[in-house]
């Protein structure tokens, strides 16, 4: 068993009115040494596979397939020994 | 001549589907509602994506419905001659499916928006504008947080796929696109309510104007109509 954590963020170029949004909040609490970079998502998923690299690979196709919009996203992802 | 058979395809967390029912009602088609999880019956000439929330928006609205069955075929149901319309979240399932280019993300400035917003024709056509010549416009309202258009290539790589447009952009859309159609013409994802704007009580029924386009069209073409 491996855990993949899959974090999903705005594409570099690609408006994020979402961190914008965030900034202003955060800018407004008095935090000016804050930037808010983006606002993504995370994914947590166990996979049943034999090693690191299967798990990275059946992630990625997850990513290909349905998780993550080319046109708009970009992803990275983490994977450990689950036990 | 019967009037057309309409599916209204209702998924989980759509709220758009009455709304859809009684706007292609009045406008003489034989409109039900379908759910998600079955494939669309044959026969059908029109089939009707609606507004709401689809599976909650999780992850990125309109992903999850997008792998729906009643989605899952309307690639060929549109080669066999049928129309598709996506309205709002209808939209985004289209684009999250495949079915559209692109791509709709949150709306800049983010925020949720709904008003009323005018929108005008291009010259782009399809067999939705038979009652809106070019350069027309219609008052239609908006209700949505993840309406801006976007796509990789710019507004250039869509523009001839464009047939609406806001008059006053309320999203960040590129290309001011309000409305995007496949390459047929049959398919038409729109962000605006036309079937919100079905009655002059409630503000406009401009929005009537696509359904009866659309109920003409398939009357002069019965022909292409899948059986």
């Amino acid at each position: 068993m491996f855990r993949v954590d899959l974090a999903v963020r705005p594409r570099p170029g690609v408006k994020d009115p979402q961190a914008e949004a965030v900034q202003e909040s955060l800018t407004r609490l008095g935090h000016h040494r804050v930037v808010v970079d983006a606002v993504g998502r995370l994914l947590s998923l166990t996979i049943d596979c034999e090693s690191a690299d299967d798990a990275q690979r059946v992630a990625s196709t997850l990513c290909d397939e349905l998780l993550v919009n080319p046109s708009l996203e970009t992803y990275t992802m983490t994977v450990s020994s689950n036990g | 001549m019967s009037n057309p058979p309409a599916a209204v395809v209702v998924f989980p967390g759509s709220n758009g589907d009455r709304d859809l029912l009684e706007a292609l009602t009045a406008t003489q088609f034989d409109a039900f509602l379908h759910p998600s999880g079955e494939p669309v019956p044959t026969g059908v000439a029109l089939v009707a994506l609606p507004g709401g929330f689809s599976f909650g928006d999780y992850w990125r609205a309109g992903m999850l419905a997008s792998h729906e069955p009643a989605v899952a075929g309307l690639g060929k149901f549109v080669d066999a001659g049928g129309l598709v319309i996506g309205i709002c979240n209808g939209f985004q399932i289209l684009v999250e499916a495949g079915l559209l280019p692109g791509a709709l993300s949150y709306n800049d400035p983010a925020g949720f928006r709904h008003r009323w917003v005018t929108v005008r024709r291009t010259r782009v056509d399809g067999p939705w504008f038979g009652q809106l010549p070019p350069g027309a416009t219609m008052r239609l309202p908006i209700a949505h947080g993840e309406g801006a258009y976007y796509h990789p290539g710019g507004a250039e790589a869509v523009s001839a796929r464009v047939p609406l447009v806001y008059n006053d952009n309320p999203n960040g859309s590129i290309g001011d696109v309000a409305a995007l159609v496949d390459d047929t013409g049959r398919i038409l994802g729109v962000m605006p309510h036309p079937e919100r704007a079905s009655h002059v009580a409630l503000g406009s029924d401009a929005g009537l104007a696509l359904f009866t386009g659309a109920r003409e069209w398939i009357e002069s073409t019965r022909s292409a109509v899948p059986a």
